[in-house]
């Protein structure tokens, strides 16, 4: 199998936003953001900027003809700022030049008297103020009040958890150049076009169908395109749509650092009541998610993260609050897990002190209370085709993890100052859209040319996940044609309407089955063409490697000359498509529903050394049986569970947000973030569990994109055990990232 | 005018010295295959070779072009992901298609050329040395894991005697990697067109003195532009290292790169050459130089770190009047140095450690390679029967500038190596430094860690 585009990726010649030839009249732009976290704007001055050589313009809220709203949940977010500015970088002005080096410089010149207010930066401080997004979601299983008494071991506790950074490579960059029809052509770096050409046309006031919107790849996306692309794209829309010409916007790393939103932060506290044997009998738990500035996408955030609150465990009585605080730092939003892997490090978190006070194993308490075939979930649905203990045996099995328990055993008896660990996480993972199922939809358009090549058009957006050479293995195994006949094209909005972000991992699910109805329904119409030419009934007919079967036998109709006598006879070559996802529904009301259309499964196995005298620490291996159903490109998903794990291991590690007092933000570029480099990254091993089906997936496959990044929980906890090796003692908070401060000092910080 | 080769074809471009290459080649060459990624060397995205001839050899670097001013460029080539490409896929790109090595494909090209210039310079196939080499090259996507099967795939395809019997700068390396699909066929005769461009003598006349220019293009990012520079690697005087009866001098234009390879570290500090990874990446140290890494006066700077510990001496001058300052006396507060503004260092002294020494470097970092230290520390003894004879000994992250620790230094001299001794030692310590809470780690943490990494000196003595 090969990959769609790699070639132009290994010569450099794969174009993003800024490698675009475009005409030489195209203008650059560059954002003026607010300086302060929070306070009352007064008055803007613009005219030391506008007077700058080079210069064209200076646009700010009050050039804006539609509205100055950009929220995509609640509408809550100006486009630019006009009464209050709400976190450090919250866009105010767009400059916009001859070059980009010039508008950088006139954005020195622009001024703003703000008078300033007390910003909010801790969640807790923001629910206690009712600064929330709407209310507090509260989903209740069973009664857990009552059973604290039941049971015979109760642990509370608190976890903070650190947000991250996207480090998408491409930073958020987006062209706009006006049409002759008094509309825009946007080239965006966006994963969902339909969003952007929303939001630009609200902005605007012009009609959608004015907007055109094209993305041929984007540089990484992991979430933070998803809706916080739109901004950037209106922006050079409005100016386009102002100035009549071509206008760029691609932001350097400081300012989208500084601007975009990131990761969820969240603070969590939970109680959970076990029985003396290690059942999980009762589980509460509060996520106070830190929103940041806006909305966003923080309550869909929110509410997977509620419903992953048991993870891949069955608790029967159950309680989960989730409130989402709104803070003056920049507007979190999705990121690959959605909630889910803060949601998971909370439960597991739980389990280890359980495992302390009831003196059982963790990993024999996490295998005690792994989900099982219609066990009861806390949205009202009954999990089914469940692979929980399956994959954690096999984990256990192939991995020998009693050998790697006792091995580390053996090695921390031995040495000082040198510690491992190990622990093993399994993973459950919804697929869809959760509580706002009405985005599990996807269309696909299929042309077919007289000469036998195949043109796609899906929403479905290349971000490096893969998702176009999936598509065009689907759409070649479909028609049973070579895979070099099919191309996906460009993600467009006059090709493909009203197109759901690609996002929730559903990219190649819901394309990828849009895809097959169209394929199928062109099929159709070949085979009808096909019986009649040969003289069979139309189910008579397959096609299987480019050739004509009929009655199972072979004919000298090859697909060439199937497509071009189809074409001669005047049968359309064209298919469009449209697919949802069947079954499932969520009632807002009674909260109960069928939120997911399946779920994945699996379990990690991870393995460290810490240095127990620096404090430093080596995360040696991830070892991974993972559940991906049928797989439609084996080197694909293996990409996607290694880079998912990497990532994820980065966030639980060496990626540490940090904001000054005042809420500027300190880790503004690669020189304080730190993204996990070659050295840090450690083996990882993945072994797809075989046997699993999966029926709503194209082909029997599953989705891959985020359920990987949880595997990284394992080295977390690895890392906690290696911790506890040296310093049985070890009482202090165990916050994520787990850096090499906050190791060290859980290491030798005797008074914590 | 700036004349230099960009991939096949000589070109002569006039702007501004201080234009940042990455800008040059995507702006004004039109050449779009290298990224802008952070635009402060710590991603690799922007990689590009930089070939310069010396003597017989054509020496080939891979730098990160967003900190490389466009004024050094004059008379050498530069290498894009463009001059790499050829009808078919060189052996690199076909292995990293074969093993899905790229995902988003944004940080590709970055990888490519680092590996093309691991093979032109290594002197073996080195597997740590090629990890080494793309060590500077972040990717977001593959955890690097597939990258990696990339890499060992591509080591395993050549052959290890053809790279020893070939040297790397040399017109025989060259043609090996033609032979092996490494190189595109023009770099057959690049040594000849390099040979015959005609390099206007650079006038070194900008008040900015930019050395290698890997932290000054950092700070002063955006405004690369607005100041006038000149280009200590002008220098060529300055660029050996000597050691002569009984000290090492390097000079004033050395890079980390070339001193972690030289003969001087190997003498004096064996194991200099793999702790040294620790510090910077590979394109970076490729064009950062020591006297830089002073000058900038970062309390961190880890080879300030180091040669305080050898108590250096730095031989200023301003072209006209030459002295001689203490390191350790160097430094005068927060980025105030004993440096008038048209002074720079020539040279680095010091004596060349005798029997019974050692030298030793610790770093911790949030990150371990690639990364600013939170706190680090080197040390320089001299140990005879059990007694400390000589010592020196340095400490960053924990003041306002690189510190030399001379309180316990003098309590140390003289001293047997015993734990009580060396607990005392750690108390000196820390009443010499004043480390302040900030992102590289809170106060509290740099005290514990830098007492512990002062046990770590000592660790193998008892």
């Amino acid at each position: 199998m090969k990959h769609v585009d790699i070639d132009s990726m290994v010569r450099g010649e794969a174009q993003y936003i800024d490698d675009i030839p475009m005409p030489s009249n195209m203008l650059h732009s560059a954002v003026f953001s607010s300086p302060v976290a929070r306070g009352k704007l007064i008055k803007l001055n613009t005219e030391e900027a506008e007077k700058f050589p080079g210069v064209r313009t200076v646009f700010s809220a009050k050039d804006i003809p539609g509205e100055n709203q950009i929220g995509s949940v609640i509408h809550d977010e100006p486009l630019f700022c006009s009464e209050e500015t709400k976190h450090v970088g919250d866009p105010i002005a767009l400059v916009v030049a001859d070059t980009a080096e010039i508008a950088r410089k006139a954005i020195k010149l622009i001024t703003c008297e703000i008078s300033e207010l007390p910003p909010i930066f801790d969640p807790r401080e923001a629910y206690a103020k009712n600064l929330i997004s709407g209310s507090p979601e509260i989903y209740v299983m069973g009664d857990p009040e009552s059973m604290w008494k039941n049971c015979d071991a109760v642990i509370e506790g608190r976890v903070e958890i650190g947000g991250q950074e996207h480090f998408y490579f491409e930073t958020q960059s987006a062209i706009s150049v006006p049409t002759d029809n008094g509309g825009l052509k946007i080239f965006s770096s966006t994963q969902s076009t339909s969003h952007i050409q929303s939001i630009a046309s609200r902005v605007l006031g012009i009609p959608m169908n004015k907007i055109e919107v094209d993305v041929v790849r984007i540089g990484g996306g992991f979430g933070g395109k998803e809706a916080q692309a739109a901004r950037w794209a209106s922006m050079t829309a409005l100016a386009a749509f102002k100035l009549k010409v071509p206008v760029k916007l691609v932001l350097n790393r400081d300012e989208d650092m500084k601007m975009s939103g990131k990761r969820h932060a969240y603070s969590c506290d939970y109680k959970m009541g076990l029985s003396k044997e290690g059942k999980i009998l009762a589980y509460e738990v509060f996520h106070y998610q830190n929103s940041g500035a806006y909305s966003d996408l923080s309550l869909p955030v929110l509410h997977k993260g509620i419903t992953h609150s048991t993870s891949a465990y069955y608790v029967p009585n159950i309680k989960v609050t989730g409130a989402s605080c709104l803070t003056n730092t920049t507007s979190a939003t999705a990121f690959r897990g959605f909630g889910s892997p803060q949601a998971a490090i909370v439960i597991e978190t739980a389990l280890l002190k359980a495992s302390e006070k009831l003196g059982i194993q963790k990993h024999e308490l996490q295998k005690k209370n792994l989900l099982s075939e219609e066990d009861d979930m806390v949205y009202g649905s009954k999990i089914q085709n469940v692979l929980s203990l399956e994959c954690f045996d096999e984990a256990v099995k192939k991995y020998d993890f009693p050998k790697i328990l006792k091995d580390t055993e053996n090695w921390n008896k031995t040495h000082q100052t040198e510690k491992k660990g190990a622990a093993i996480f399994p993973l459950c993972f919804g697929v869809s859209f959760d509580a706002t199922t009405f985005m599990d939809q996807a269309s696909a358009t299929v042309h077919i040319y007289t000469d036998g090549s195949i043109s796609v058009s899906t929403a479905a957006i290349e971000m490096g996940q893969g998702v176009n050479t999936k598509i065009r293995e689907i759409v070649a195994k479909t028609l049973s044609v070579n895979s070099s006949r099919v191309k996906i094209e460009s993600t467009n909005t006059t090709r493909i309407a009203n197109t759901s972000a690609t996002a929730a991992s559903s990219g190649a699910d819901l394309n990828g089955n849009a895809a097959i109805l169209a394929c199928n329904n062109i099929l159709g119409r070949l085979k009808l063409f096909a019986s009649k030419q040969i003289g069979c009934k139309p189910e008579e007919i397959e096609i299987q490697n480019e050739t004509v079967y009929a009655k199972e036998e072979k004919t000298d109709w090859d697909w060439n000359r199937l497509i071009i006598m189809t074409y001669m006879n005047k049968i359309g070559l064209s298919a469009h498509a449209f697919y949802a996802t069947p079954e499932i529904f969520a009632d807002p009301k009674t909260k109960k529903g069928k939120l997911y259309a399946y779920y994945v499964f699996g379990a990690a196995i991870s393995e460290v050394t810490i240095d127990c005298l620096r404090g430093t620490y080596d995360v040696h291996s991830v070892k991974i049986i993972h559940d991906v159903g049928k797989s439609l490109a084996e080197k694909i998903d293996l990409g996607q569970v290694e880079g998912a794990v990497v990532q994820g291991i980065g966030w639980l590690t060496s990626e540490e947000i940090v904001h000054s007092k005042d809420g500027k933000i300190l880790t503004g570029n690669l020189g304080g973030y730190k993204l996990p480099d070659i050295y840090s990254a450690p083996e990882v091993i993945t072994e797809f569990y075989t046997g699993s089906e999966n029926r709503f997936g194209p082909f029997n496959s599953k989705a891959i994109g985020e359920p990987p990044l949880l595997y990284s929980i394992s080295a977390y906890f690895a890392i906690l055990n290696a911790i506890k090796a040296y310093n049985p003692e070890m009482s202090g908070t165990i916050d994520a990232p787990l850096t090499p401060e906050k190791v060290f000092l859980l290491l030798h910080d005797k008074q914590k | 005018m700036n004349t230099f080769i960009i991939n096949d074809r000589g070109v002569s471009v006039d702007l501004h010295d201080g234009k940042a290459t990455l800008k040059t080649i995507r702006q004004n060459l039109n050449l779009r295959g290298i990224k802008e990624v952070c635009g402060e060397g710590d991603c690799g995205a922007c990689m590009v070779l930089l070939g310069e001839n010396k003597g017989e050899t054509l020496n080939y670097k891979a730098v990160n072009s967003c900190l490389l001013p466009t004024g050094e460029l004059g008379g050498k080539h530069v290498v894009t992901i463009e001059g790499l490409n050829q009808e078919r896929l060189s052996l690199i790109q076909e292995t990293f298609v074969k093993e899905f090595a790229a995902q988003c494909g944004f940080c590709t090209p970055g990888f490519i050329v680092a590996l093309t210039g691991f093979l032109l310079s290594t002197p073996d196939l080195d597997k740590d040395e090629a990890i080494q080499s793309i060590s500077g090259n972040m990717c977001r996507c593959t955890g690097y894991v597939s990258i990696k099967r990339a890499l060992f795939s591509i080591l395993e395809k050549l052959n290890v005697a053809n790279f020893k019997n070939t040297k790397p700068g040399s017109s025989a390396r060259r043609e090996l990697l033609i032979k092996e699909n490494i190189l595109p066929l023009y770099f057959s005769d690049i040594q000849e067109k390099i040979k015959n461009i005609q390099v206007v003598p650079f006038a070194s006349s900008g008040k900015t003195v930019i050395a290698g220019g890997t932290d000054i293009c950092v700070q002063k990012k955006g405004e690369l532009e607005d100041t006038e520079y000149s280009f200590l690697s002008q220098r060529s005087d300055l660029r050996e290292i000597k050691m002569e009866q009984g000290k090492c001098f390097i000079g004033g234009a050395v890079t980390f790169e070339e001193l972690r390879n030289s003969e001087a570290l190997e003498k004096i500090f064996p194991d200099g050459k793999k702790v040294f990874r620790l510090i910077a990446s590979l394109p970076i140290r490729n064009r950062a130089t020591i006297a830089g890494n002073i000058v900038n006066a970062s309390p961190i700077g880890d080879m300030t770190i180091f040669l305080l510990a050898l108590d250096a001496m730095l031989l200023l001058s301003d072209g006209v009047a030459k002295r001689e300052v203490k390191l350790r006396d160097f430094f005068k507060g927060y980025k105030q140095m004993d440096k008038k503004e048209d002074e720079i260092i020539e040279w680095i002294t010091f004596d060349m450690p005798k029997e019974h020494s050692f030298l030793r470097f610790e770093k911790v970092s949030k990150r371990k390679y690639l990364d600013i230290a939170s706190v680090n520390t080197a040390t320089c003894i001299t140990v005879k029967e059990n007694t400390i004879k000589a010592i020196g000994l340095s400490a960053g992250g924990v003041g306002p500038f690189p510190l030399y620790l001379s309180k316990t230094c003098d309590f140390l001299k003289g001293k047997k190596i015993e734990e009580a001794v060396i607990d005392e030692a750690v108390n000196i310590a820390d009443s010499e430094i004043s480390p302040i809470s900030d992102t590289r780690g809170s106060e509290k943490y740099k005290r514990l860690l830098l007492s512990q990494l002062i046990r770590m000196h000592f660790i193998k003595l008892f």
